[in-house]
Protein backbone atom coordinates (compact mmCIF):
# COMPACT_ATOMS: atom_id res chain seq x y z
CA UNK A 1 0.00 0.00 0.00
CA UNK A 2 3.00 2.35 0.34
CA UNK A 3 2.94 3.13 -3.31
CA UNK A 4 4.91 5.99 -4.71
CA UNK A 5 1.64 7.81 -5.14
CA UNK A 6 0.90 7.70 -1.43
CA UNK A 7 4.43 8.78 -0.53
CA UNK A 8 4.14 11.69 -2.93
CA UNK A 9 0.84 12.62 -1.40
CA UNK A 10 2.34 12.60 2.10
CA UNK A 11 5.31 14.65 0.90
CA UNK A 12 2.92 17.18 -0.62
CA UNK A 13 0.98 17.16 2.65
CA UNK A 14 4.09 18.07 4.62
CA UNK A 15 4.84 20.95 2.25
CA UNK A 16 1.26 22.19 2.38
CA UNK A 17 1.26 22.06 6.17
CA UNK A 18 4.53 24.02 6.30
CA UNK A 19 3.19 26.50 3.79
CA UNK A 20 -0.04 27.09 5.70
CA UNK A 21 1.69 27.28 9.07
CA UNK A 22 4.49 29.61 8.13
CA UNK A 23 2.48 31.96 5.92
CA UNK A 24 -0.31 32.12 8.52
CA UNK A 25 2.21 32.83 11.28
CA UNK A 26 3.75 35.58 9.19
CA UNK A 27 0.41 37.27 8.46
CA UNK A 28 -0.74 36.51 12.00
CA UNK A 29 2.17 38.67 13.21
CA UNK A 30 1.53 41.33 10.60
CA UNK A 31 -1.87 41.82 12.25
CA UNK A 32 -1.13 40.59 15.78
CA UNK A 33 2.05 42.56 16.45
CA UNK A 34 0.56 46.04 16.04
CA UNK A 35 -2.64 44.80 17.70
CA UNK A 36 -0.64 43.57 20.72
CA UNK A 37 1.52 46.70 20.89
CA UNK A 38 -1.57 48.92 20.94
CA UNK A 39 -3.12 46.73 23.67
CA UNK A 40 0.04 46.99 25.78
CA UNK A 41 0.58 50.74 25.45
CA UNK A 42 -3.04 51.83 25.85
CA UNK A 43 -3.59 49.83 29.03
CA UNK A 44 -3.75 51.95 32.18
CA UNK A 45 -0.09 51.39 33.04
CA UNK A 46 1.08 51.68 29.44
CA UNK A 47 3.00 54.58 27.92
CA UNK A 48 -0.11 56.20 26.42
CA UNK A 49 -3.14 54.97 28.33
CA UNK A 50 -6.41 55.19 26.45
CA UNK A 51 -9.35 53.48 28.06
CA UNK A 52 -11.58 53.55 25.00
CA UNK A 53 -9.06 52.03 22.59
CA UNK A 54 -7.92 49.45 25.11
CA UNK A 55 -11.44 48.30 25.97
CA UNK A 56 -12.48 48.08 22.31
CA UNK A 57 -9.49 45.98 21.29
CA UNK A 58 -9.71 43.94 24.46
CA UNK A 59 -13.30 42.98 23.67
CA UNK A 60 -12.50 42.29 20.01
CA UNK A 61 -9.64 39.98 21.01
CA UNK A 62 -11.89 38.16 23.49
CA UNK A 63 -14.68 37.67 20.94
CA UNK A 64 -12.36 36.31 18.26
CA UNK A 65 -10.64 34.03 20.72
CA UNK A 66 -13.84 32.59 22.08
CA UNK A 67 -15.10 31.32 18.71
CA UNK A 68 -13.99 27.69 18.27
CA UNK A 69 -11.63 27.46 15.30
CA UNK A 70 -13.76 25.00 13.38
CA UNK A 71 -16.77 27.31 13.62
CA UNK A 72 -14.67 30.31 12.62
CA UNK A 73 -13.51 28.35 9.60
CA UNK A 74 -17.09 27.83 8.47
CA UNK A 75 -18.24 31.34 9.41
CA UNK A 76 -15.45 32.84 7.34
CA UNK A 77 -16.16 30.84 4.17
CA UNK A 78 -17.76 33.77 2.29
CA UNK A 79 -14.92 36.04 3.32
CA UNK A 80 -12.32 33.43 2.37
CA UNK A 81 -13.95 32.99 -1.01
CA UNK A 82 -13.85 36.74 -1.46
CA UNK A 83 -10.14 36.98 -0.62
CA UNK A 84 -8.72 33.81 -2.21
CA UNK A 85 -11.37 32.97 -4.78
CA UNK A 86 -12.19 29.53 -3.35
CA UNK A 87 -12.98 28.10 0.06
CA UNK A 88 -10.98 24.84 0.07
CA UNK A 89 -7.30 23.99 -0.21
CA UNK A 90 -4.32 25.20 1.72
CA UNK A 91 -4.28 28.81 0.47
CA UNK A 92 -7.90 29.23 1.49
CA UNK A 93 -7.16 27.82 4.95
CA UNK A 94 -4.63 30.58 5.56
CA UNK A 95 -7.42 33.17 5.83
CA UNK A 96 -9.21 31.70 8.87
CA UNK A 97 -5.86 30.67 10.35
CA UNK A 98 -4.67 34.28 10.28
CA UNK A 99 -7.94 35.56 11.75
CA UNK A 100 -7.79 32.99 14.53
CA UNK A 101 -4.08 33.47 15.22
CA UNK A 102 -3.94 37.29 15.22
CA UNK A 103 -5.78 37.91 18.52
CA UNK A 104 -3.92 35.03 20.15
CA UNK A 105 -0.61 36.49 18.95
CA UNK A 106 -1.73 39.96 20.08
CA UNK A 107 -2.29 38.64 23.61
CA UNK A 108 1.16 37.09 23.70
CA UNK A 109 2.76 40.31 22.42
CA UNK A 110 0.81 42.30 24.99
CA UNK A 111 2.03 40.10 27.80
CA UNK A 112 5.64 40.10 26.53
CA UNK A 113 5.69 43.90 26.41
CA UNK A 114 4.13 44.22 29.83
CA UNK A 115 7.01 42.18 31.25
CA UNK A 116 9.48 44.93 30.33
CA UNK A 117 10.83 46.60 33.47
CA UNK A 118 9.00 49.89 34.00
CA UNK A 119 12.24 51.43 35.27
CA UNK A 120 13.85 51.05 31.86
CA UNK A 121 10.87 52.78 30.25
CA UNK A 122 11.13 55.57 32.80
CA UNK A 123 14.85 55.92 32.04
CA UNK A 124 14.09 56.24 28.32
CA UNK A 125 11.45 58.88 29.06
CA UNK A 126 13.91 60.79 31.22
CA UNK A 127 16.27 60.91 28.22
CA UNK A 128 13.57 62.58 26.16
CA UNK A 129 12.56 59.54 24.09
CA UNK A 130 9.19 59.81 22.35
CA UNK A 131 6.65 56.97 22.40
CA UNK A 132 7.66 55.66 19.01
CA UNK A 133 11.30 55.37 20.08
CA UNK A 134 10.25 53.71 23.33
CA UNK A 135 8.23 51.10 21.40
CA UNK A 136 10.84 50.44 18.73
CA UNK A 137 14.04 50.67 20.75
CA UNK A 138 13.04 49.76 24.27
CA UNK A 139 9.87 47.66 24.43
CA UNK A 140 10.41 45.43 21.40
CA UNK A 141 14.14 45.04 22.04
CA UNK A 142 13.83 44.25 25.74
CA UNK A 143 10.91 41.90 25.11
CA UNK A 144 12.43 40.10 22.15
CA UNK A 145 13.27 36.84 23.95
CA UNK A 146 9.76 36.58 25.27
CA UNK A 147 8.37 37.50 21.84
CA UNK A 148 10.43 34.75 20.20
CA UNK A 149 9.17 32.20 22.71
CA UNK A 150 5.71 33.44 21.73
CA UNK A 151 6.46 32.85 18.04
CA UNK A 152 7.39 29.27 18.86
CA UNK A 153 4.14 28.75 20.71
CA UNK A 154 2.18 30.44 17.91
CA UNK A 155 3.72 28.17 15.24
CA UNK A 156 2.82 25.07 17.25
CA UNK A 157 -0.74 26.24 17.76
CA UNK A 158 -1.23 27.30 14.13
CA UNK A 159 0.14 23.96 12.97
CA UNK A 160 -2.47 22.25 15.12
CA UNK A 161 -5.23 24.48 13.73
CA UNK A 162 -4.10 23.80 10.17
CA UNK A 163 -4.52 20.07 10.77
CA UNK A 164 -8.01 20.76 12.08
CA UNK A 165 -8.81 22.59 8.85
CA UNK A 166 -8.20 19.25 7.15
CA UNK A 167 -11.66 18.10 8.22
CA UNK A 168 -13.23 20.55 5.80
CA UNK A 169 -10.82 20.00 2.93
CA UNK A 170 -8.13 22.38 4.05
CA UNK A 171 -5.20 20.44 2.60
CA UNK A 172 -1.99 19.43 4.33
CA UNK A 173 -1.31 16.52 6.68
CA UNK A 174 -4.52 16.99 8.62
CA UNK A 175 -6.52 16.57 5.46
CA UNK A 176 -4.74 13.31 4.63
CA UNK A 177 -5.22 12.00 8.17
CA UNK A 178 -8.95 12.65 8.02
CA UNK A 179 -9.50 11.34 4.51
CA UNK A 180 -7.48 8.15 4.90
CA UNK A 181 -7.69 7.42 8.59
CA UNK A 182 -11.27 8.45 9.26
CA UNK A 183 -13.17 7.99 6.01
CA UNK A 184 -11.23 5.03 4.62
CA UNK A 185 -10.05 3.28 7.79
CA UNK A 186 -6.44 3.24 6.62
CA UNK A 187 -5.09 3.80 10.05
CA UNK A 188 -1.40 3.34 9.21
CA UNK A 189 -1.50 6.39 6.94
CA UNK A 190 -3.16 8.35 9.69
CA UNK A 191 -0.49 7.28 12.17
CA UNK A 192 2.29 8.32 9.79
CA UNK A 193 0.75 11.76 9.32
CA UNK A 194 0.35 12.18 13.07
CA UNK A 195 3.99 11.23 13.60
CA UNK A 196 5.01 13.76 10.96
CA UNK A 197 2.94 16.46 12.68
CA UNK A 198 4.61 15.64 15.99
CA UNK A 199 8.04 15.84 14.37
CA UNK A 200 7.25 19.22 12.83
CA UNK A 201 6.11 20.64 16.18
CA UNK A 202 9.26 19.29 17.84
CA UNK A 203 11.51 20.86 15.23
CA UNK A 204 9.84 24.26 15.47
CA UNK A 205 9.90 24.14 19.25
CA UNK A 206 13.58 23.20 19.34
CA UNK A 207 14.70 25.82 16.83
CA UNK A 208 12.52 28.52 18.39
CA UNK A 209 13.76 27.98 21.93
CA UNK A 210 17.38 27.81 20.75
CA UNK A 211 16.97 31.10 18.95
CA UNK A 212 15.29 32.70 21.95
CA UNK A 213 18.22 31.68 24.15
CA UNK A 214 20.81 32.94 21.71
CA UNK A 215 19.36 36.45 21.64
CA UNK A 216 18.77 36.65 25.38
CA UNK A 217 21.33 38.58 27.43
CA UNK A 218 19.38 38.85 30.63
CA UNK B 1 18.48 83.40 39.17
CA UNK B 2 18.63 79.88 40.46
CA UNK B 3 19.05 77.09 37.91
CA UNK B 4 16.19 75.07 39.38
CA UNK B 5 13.28 76.81 41.04
CA UNK B 6 10.31 75.12 42.63
CA UNK B 7 7.37 77.35 43.43
CA UNK B 8 4.70 75.93 45.66
CA UNK B 9 4.96 72.50 44.00
CA UNK B 10 2.12 70.23 45.06
CA UNK B 11 1.39 66.70 43.91
CA UNK B 12 -1.82 64.96 44.75
CA UNK B 13 -2.39 61.25 44.06
CA UNK B 14 -6.11 60.55 44.43
CA UNK B 15 -6.54 61.25 48.14
CA UNK B 16 -2.85 61.24 49.09
CA UNK B 17 -0.86 64.47 49.10
CA UNK B 18 2.65 63.40 48.11
CA UNK B 19 4.03 66.94 47.99
CA UNK B 20 2.60 69.91 49.74
CA UNK B 21 3.65 73.32 48.45
CA UNK B 22 7.40 72.85 48.11
CA UNK B 23 9.49 75.97 47.50
CA UNK B 24 13.11 75.38 46.68
CA UNK B 25 15.97 76.96 44.74
CA UNK B 26 18.97 75.03 43.53
CA UNK B 27 21.97 76.91 42.17
CA UNK B 28 24.00 76.03 39.13
CA UNK B 29 26.98 73.82 39.96
CA UNK B 30 26.00 72.76 43.46
CA UNK B 31 25.45 69.28 44.80
CA UNK B 32 22.08 69.44 46.44
CA UNK B 33 20.76 66.70 48.66
CA UNK B 34 17.14 65.89 49.35
CA UNK B 35 16.70 63.56 52.29
CA UNK B 36 13.67 62.03 53.92
CA UNK B 37 12.29 58.79 55.23
CA UNK B 38 10.79 56.42 52.70
CA UNK B 39 7.36 57.66 51.72
CA UNK B 40 8.27 61.27 52.51
CA UNK B 41 7.71 62.27 48.89
CA UNK B 42 11.32 62.75 47.79
CA UNK B 43 11.07 60.39 44.80
CA UNK B 44 7.98 62.23 43.61
CA UNK B 45 9.81 65.51 44.11
CA UNK B 46 12.77 64.51 41.94
CA UNK B 47 10.37 63.27 39.23
CA UNK B 48 8.72 66.68 39.22
CA UNK B 49 12.08 68.21 38.26
CA UNK B 50 11.93 66.57 34.82
CA UNK B 51 8.15 66.29 34.71
CA UNK B 52 8.10 62.50 34.77
CA UNK B 53 5.48 63.45 37.34
CA UNK B 54 3.42 66.54 36.62
CA UNK B 55 2.75 68.58 39.76
CA UNK B 56 -0.95 69.14 40.38
CA UNK B 57 -0.15 72.74 41.36
CA UNK B 58 2.83 75.06 41.43
CA UNK B 59 5.67 75.66 39.01
CA UNK B 60 8.95 73.98 38.19
CA UNK B 61 11.29 76.43 36.51
CA UNK B 62 14.50 75.09 34.98
CA UNK B 63 16.98 77.62 33.65
CA UNK B 64 14.24 80.20 33.44
CA UNK B 65 11.77 77.98 31.58
CA UNK B 66 8.51 76.98 33.18
CA UNK B 67 8.08 73.28 32.44
CA UNK B 68 4.31 73.67 32.46
CA UNK B 69 4.55 76.05 29.49
CA UNK B 70 6.38 73.55 27.29
CA UNK B 71 4.73 71.41 24.63
CA UNK B 72 5.33 67.65 24.71
CA UNK B 73 8.09 68.00 22.17
CA UNK B 74 9.75 70.93 23.93
CA UNK B 75 9.57 68.99 27.17
CA UNK B 76 11.31 66.00 25.57
CA UNK B 77 14.03 68.33 24.31
CA UNK B 78 14.37 69.89 27.74
CA UNK B 79 14.79 66.45 29.29
CA UNK B 80 17.89 65.90 27.18
CA UNK B 81 19.68 68.42 29.37
CA UNK B 82 18.40 66.85 32.60
CA UNK B 83 19.90 63.38 33.02
CA UNK B 84 18.79 60.92 35.64
CA UNK B 85 20.20 57.84 37.36
CA UNK B 86 18.21 55.36 39.40
CA UNK B 87 18.38 53.01 42.37
CA UNK B 88 18.00 49.94 40.17
CA UNK B 89 20.18 51.37 37.37
CA UNK B 90 17.51 50.77 34.68
CA UNK B 91 19.92 49.72 31.96
CA UNK B 92 18.71 48.02 28.79
CA UNK B 93 19.35 44.36 29.58
CA UNK B 94 19.47 43.30 25.92
CA UNK B 95 22.07 45.90 24.92
CA UNK B 96 25.74 45.80 25.78
CA UNK B 97 27.51 48.48 27.78
CA UNK B 98 28.59 50.64 24.87
CA UNK B 99 25.13 50.62 23.26
CA UNK B 100 23.52 51.47 26.58
CA UNK B 101 25.68 54.57 26.85
CA UNK B 102 25.11 55.43 23.18
CA UNK B 103 21.33 55.11 23.63
CA UNK B 104 20.51 58.71 24.64
CA UNK B 105 22.61 59.95 21.73
CA UNK B 106 20.70 57.74 19.30
CA UNK B 107 17.49 59.21 20.68
CA UNK B 108 18.89 62.63 19.83
CA UNK B 109 19.51 61.52 16.26
CA UNK B 110 23.29 61.12 16.44
CA UNK B 111 24.62 58.48 14.02
CA UNK B 112 25.41 55.08 15.48
CA UNK B 113 29.13 55.40 14.77
CA UNK B 114 29.39 58.86 16.30
CA UNK B 115 27.31 57.79 19.31
CA UNK B 116 29.57 54.82 20.03
CA UNK B 117 32.64 57.00 19.75
CA UNK B 118 31.28 59.44 22.33
CA UNK B 119 30.08 56.55 24.47
CA UNK B 120 33.64 55.22 24.63
CA UNK B 121 34.88 58.55 25.96
CA UNK B 122 32.38 58.50 28.80
CA UNK B 123 33.03 54.86 29.51
CA UNK B 124 36.61 55.89 30.13
CA UNK B 125 35.50 58.68 32.47
CA UNK B 126 33.72 56.12 34.66
CA UNK B 127 36.68 53.74 34.43
CA UNK B 128 35.05 50.77 32.71
CA UNK B 129 36.67 50.78 29.28
CA UNK B 130 37.40 47.05 29.40
CA UNK B 131 33.68 46.27 29.81
CA UNK B 132 32.63 47.84 26.52
CA UNK B 133 31.12 44.65 25.07
CA UNK B 134 29.76 43.19 28.30
CA UNK B 135 26.02 42.92 28.94
CA UNK B 136 24.57 44.47 32.10
CA UNK B 137 23.67 41.06 33.57
CA UNK B 138 27.39 40.32 33.82
CA UNK B 139 28.21 43.49 35.80
CA UNK B 140 28.21 44.15 39.55
CA UNK B 141 25.88 46.76 41.04
CA UNK B 142 28.62 49.37 41.23
CA UNK B 143 29.62 48.74 37.63
CA UNK B 144 26.01 49.01 36.49
CA UNK B 145 25.70 52.36 38.22
CA UNK B 146 28.91 53.53 36.54
CA UNK B 147 27.46 52.58 33.17
CA UNK B 148 24.27 54.45 34.09
CA UNK B 149 26.36 57.51 35.01
CA UNK B 150 28.24 57.32 31.70
CA UNK B 151 24.89 57.06 29.92
CA UNK B 152 23.66 60.11 31.82
CA UNK B 153 26.77 62.09 30.86
CA UNK B 154 26.54 61.13 27.20
CA UNK B 155 23.82 63.66 26.48
CA UNK B 156 25.89 66.53 27.92
CA UNK B 157 23.38 67.39 30.63
CA UNK B 158 23.40 70.55 32.78
CA UNK B 159 21.66 68.76 35.60
CA UNK B 160 22.02 65.22 36.94
CA UNK B 161 19.21 63.82 39.08
CA UNK B 162 20.12 60.86 41.30
CA UNK B 163 17.20 58.89 42.65
CA UNK B 164 18.50 56.75 45.53
CA UNK B 165 21.46 56.02 43.28
CA UNK B 166 23.49 54.32 46.02
CA UNK B 167 20.73 52.65 48.00
CA UNK B 168 21.21 49.26 46.34
CA UNK B 169 25.00 49.33 46.82
CA UNK B 170 27.28 48.25 49.65
CA UNK B 171 29.08 50.98 51.66
CA UNK B 172 32.38 50.69 49.81
CA UNK B 173 30.78 50.85 46.38
CA UNK B 174 28.60 53.71 47.61
CA UNK B 175 31.73 55.65 48.56
CA UNK B 176 33.32 55.11 45.14
CA UNK B 177 30.15 56.12 43.29
CA UNK B 178 29.87 59.26 45.41
CA UNK B 179 33.48 60.10 44.63
CA UNK B 180 32.73 59.70 40.94
CA UNK B 181 29.72 62.01 41.23
CA UNK B 182 31.82 64.62 42.99
CA UNK B 183 34.45 64.36 40.27
CA UNK B 184 31.81 64.80 37.56
CA UNK B 185 30.39 67.81 39.37
CA UNK B 186 33.81 69.49 39.43
CA UNK B 187 34.95 68.41 35.97
CA UNK B 188 31.81 69.20 33.97
CA UNK B 189 30.23 71.74 36.32
CA UNK B 190 26.99 69.73 36.32
CA UNK B 191 24.46 70.50 39.01
CA UNK B 192 23.70 67.31 40.91
CA UNK B 193 20.50 66.70 42.83
CA UNK B 194 20.69 63.67 45.12
CA UNK B 195 17.68 61.97 46.61
CA UNK B 196 18.51 59.64 49.46
CA UNK B 197 17.43 58.33 52.83
CA UNK B 198 21.06 57.87 53.88
CA UNK B 199 22.53 60.75 55.90
CA UNK B 200 26.06 59.52 55.10
CA UNK B 201 25.48 60.26 51.42
CA UNK B 202 24.45 63.83 52.16
CA UNK B 203 27.35 64.34 54.56
CA UNK B 204 29.85 62.98 52.10
CA UNK B 205 29.24 65.11 49.03
CA UNK B 206 26.37 67.56 49.29
CA UNK B 207 26.78 71.31 49.64
CA UNK B 208 23.23 71.97 50.74
CA UNK B 209 20.42 69.75 51.91
CA UNK B 210 16.64 69.87 52.02
CA UNK B 211 14.79 67.69 54.48
CA UNK B 212 11.42 66.40 53.36
CA UNK B 213 8.84 65.00 55.72
CA UNK B 214 5.32 63.89 54.84
CA UNK B 215 5.39 65.87 51.62
CA UNK B 216 6.50 69.06 53.36
CA UNK B 217 9.81 70.82 53.23
CA UNK B 218 11.02 70.66 56.84
CA UNK B 219 14.23 72.67 56.41
CA UNK B 220 16.90 73.71 53.92
CA UNK B 221 20.45 74.76 54.64
CA UNK B 222 24.11 74.05 54.13
CA UNK B 223 25.03 70.53 55.09
CA UNK B 224 27.44 71.79 57.72
CA UNK B 225 24.89 74.02 59.46
CA UNK B 226 22.20 71.39 59.25
CA UNK B 227 24.50 68.75 60.66
CA UNK B 228 25.63 71.00 63.50
CA UNK B 229 22.21 72.20 64.49
CA UNK B 230 19.19 70.68 62.76
CA UNK B 231 16.19 72.91 63.30
CA UNK B 232 13.22 70.76 62.35
CA UNK B 233 11.96 67.67 64.12
CA UNK B 234 12.58 65.63 60.98
CA UNK B 235 16.12 67.00 60.78
CA UNK B 236 16.81 66.13 64.41
CA UNK B 237 15.46 62.69 63.86
CA UNK B 238 17.63 62.12 60.79
CA UNK B 239 20.82 63.62 62.18
CA UNK B 240 20.81 63.22 65.93
CA UNK B 241 18.51 60.27 65.84
CA UNK B 242 20.97 58.23 63.84
CA UNK B 243 22.05 55.40 66.02
CA UNK B 244 22.18 57.19 69.35
CA UNK B 245 18.70 58.21 70.35
CA UNK B 246 17.97 54.71 71.55
CA UNK B 247 21.02 54.67 73.81
CA UNK B 248 20.27 58.15 75.10
CA UNK B 249 16.77 57.12 76.02
CA UNK B 250 17.76 54.39 78.46
CA UNK B 251 19.96 56.61 80.60
CA UNK B 252 18.68 58.51 83.65
CA UNK B 253 17.00 61.88 84.00
CA UNK B 254 20.13 63.86 83.23
CA UNK B 255 20.09 66.60 80.63
CA UNK B 256 21.63 65.61 77.37
CA UNK B 257 23.82 67.91 75.37
CA UNK B 258 25.02 67.28 71.85
CA UNK B 259 28.37 68.82 71.07
CA UNK B 260 29.84 69.06 67.58
CA UNK B 261 33.62 69.39 67.14
CA UNK B 262 35.14 70.59 63.90
CA UNK B 263 38.47 69.61 62.48
CA UNK B 264 41.20 71.65 64.09
CA UNK B 265 38.69 73.43 66.31
CA UNK B 266 40.92 72.68 69.25
CA UNK B 267 43.92 70.78 70.43
CA UNK B 268 42.85 71.32 73.99
CA UNK B 269 41.37 68.31 75.81
CA UNK B 270 38.16 70.24 76.33
CA UNK B 271 36.01 67.67 78.07
CA UNK B 272 38.77 66.67 80.50
CA UNK B 273 39.56 70.31 81.32
CA UNK B 274 35.88 71.07 81.77
CA UNK B 275 35.51 68.27 84.28
CA UNK B 276 38.52 69.55 86.22
CA UNK B 277 37.24 73.11 86.08
CA UNK B 278 33.65 72.41 87.11
CA UNK B 279 34.57 69.58 89.44
CA UNK B 280 31.52 67.72 88.24
CA UNK B 281 31.41 64.28 86.63
CA UNK B 282 30.10 64.07 83.10
CA UNK B 283 28.67 61.08 81.38
CA UNK B 284 29.67 60.53 77.75
CA UNK B 285 26.64 58.82 76.29
CA UNK B 286 27.69 58.70 72.68
CA UNK B 287 30.61 59.79 70.57
CA UNK B 288 31.37 59.47 66.91
CA UNK B 289 33.25 61.09 64.07
CA UNK B 290 31.65 61.66 60.73
CA UNK B 291 32.94 62.72 57.39
CA UNK B 292 30.90 65.78 56.45
CA UNK B 293 31.77 67.15 53.04
CA UNK B 294 35.30 65.89 53.29
CA UNK B 295 36.04 67.29 56.74
CA UNK B 296 35.87 65.26 59.91
CA UNK B 297 33.24 66.29 62.42
CA UNK B 298 33.22 64.95 65.92
CA UNK B 299 29.90 64.42 67.56
CA UNK B 300 29.29 63.71 71.24
CA UNK B 301 26.26 63.42 73.46
CA UNK B 302 26.97 64.27 77.11
CA UNK B 303 24.83 63.41 80.08
CA UNK B 304 25.08 66.24 82.60
CA UNK B 305 23.34 67.25 85.80
CA UNK B 306 20.42 69.61 85.27
CA UNK B 307 22.00 72.11 87.70
CA UNK B 308 25.26 72.20 85.75
CA UNK B 309 23.66 72.40 82.33
CA UNK B 310 23.91 76.18 81.86
CA UNK B 311 27.54 76.31 83.05
CA UNK B 312 28.55 73.55 80.70
CA UNK B 313 26.84 75.06 77.70
CA UNK B 314 28.56 78.36 78.45
CA UNK B 315 31.94 76.66 78.91
CA UNK B 316 31.68 74.79 75.62
CA UNK B 317 30.32 77.72 73.66
CA UNK B 318 33.20 79.88 74.84
CA UNK B 319 35.41 77.36 73.08
CA UNK B 320 33.46 77.78 69.84
CA UNK B 321 31.76 74.44 69.91
CA UNK B 322 28.18 73.99 68.76
CA UNK B 323 26.07 72.79 71.67
CA UNK B 324 22.39 71.85 71.62
CA UNK B 325 20.26 70.25 74.23
CA UNK B 326 18.83 66.95 73.09
CA UNK B 327 15.43 65.92 74.29
CA UNK B 328 14.81 62.19 74.54
CA UNK B 329 11.89 62.41 72.29
CA UNK B 330 13.37 64.23 69.35
CA UNK B 331 9.94 65.27 68.14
Amino acid sequence: MWTEQILQMIGKGVLETLYMTLVSTLFGYVLGLPFGIVLAITDKNGICPNRFIYRSLDILANILRSIPFLILLILLIPFTRFVVGKSYGSSATIVPLVIAAAPFIARMIESSIKEVDSGVIEAAKSMGANNFTIIAKVLLVEARTSILVGVTIAIGTILGYSAMAGTVGGGGLGDIAVRYGYYRYEEDIMIVTVILLILLVQIFQFVGMRLANVVNHK
Amino acid sequence: MAQIELKNVTKQFDDVTALNGINLEIEQGEIFGIIGMSGAGKSTLVRCLNYLERPTAGEVIIEGEKLSDLSQKELRDKRKSIAMIFQHFNLLMQKNVIDNIAFPLLIQGVSKKEARKKAREYLEVVGLSEKEKAFPSKLSGGQKQRVAIARALASNPHILLCDEATSALDPQTTASILELLKEINTRYNITIVIITHQMEVIQKICDRVAIIENGNLAEVGTVIDTFKAPKSAAGKHLIIGQGNVEEVKVLTEESKLRVVFETGSTYEPIIANMILYLKEPINILYANTKDVNGTAKGEMVLGVKETQKENIIKYLQERNLTVREVVNDVD
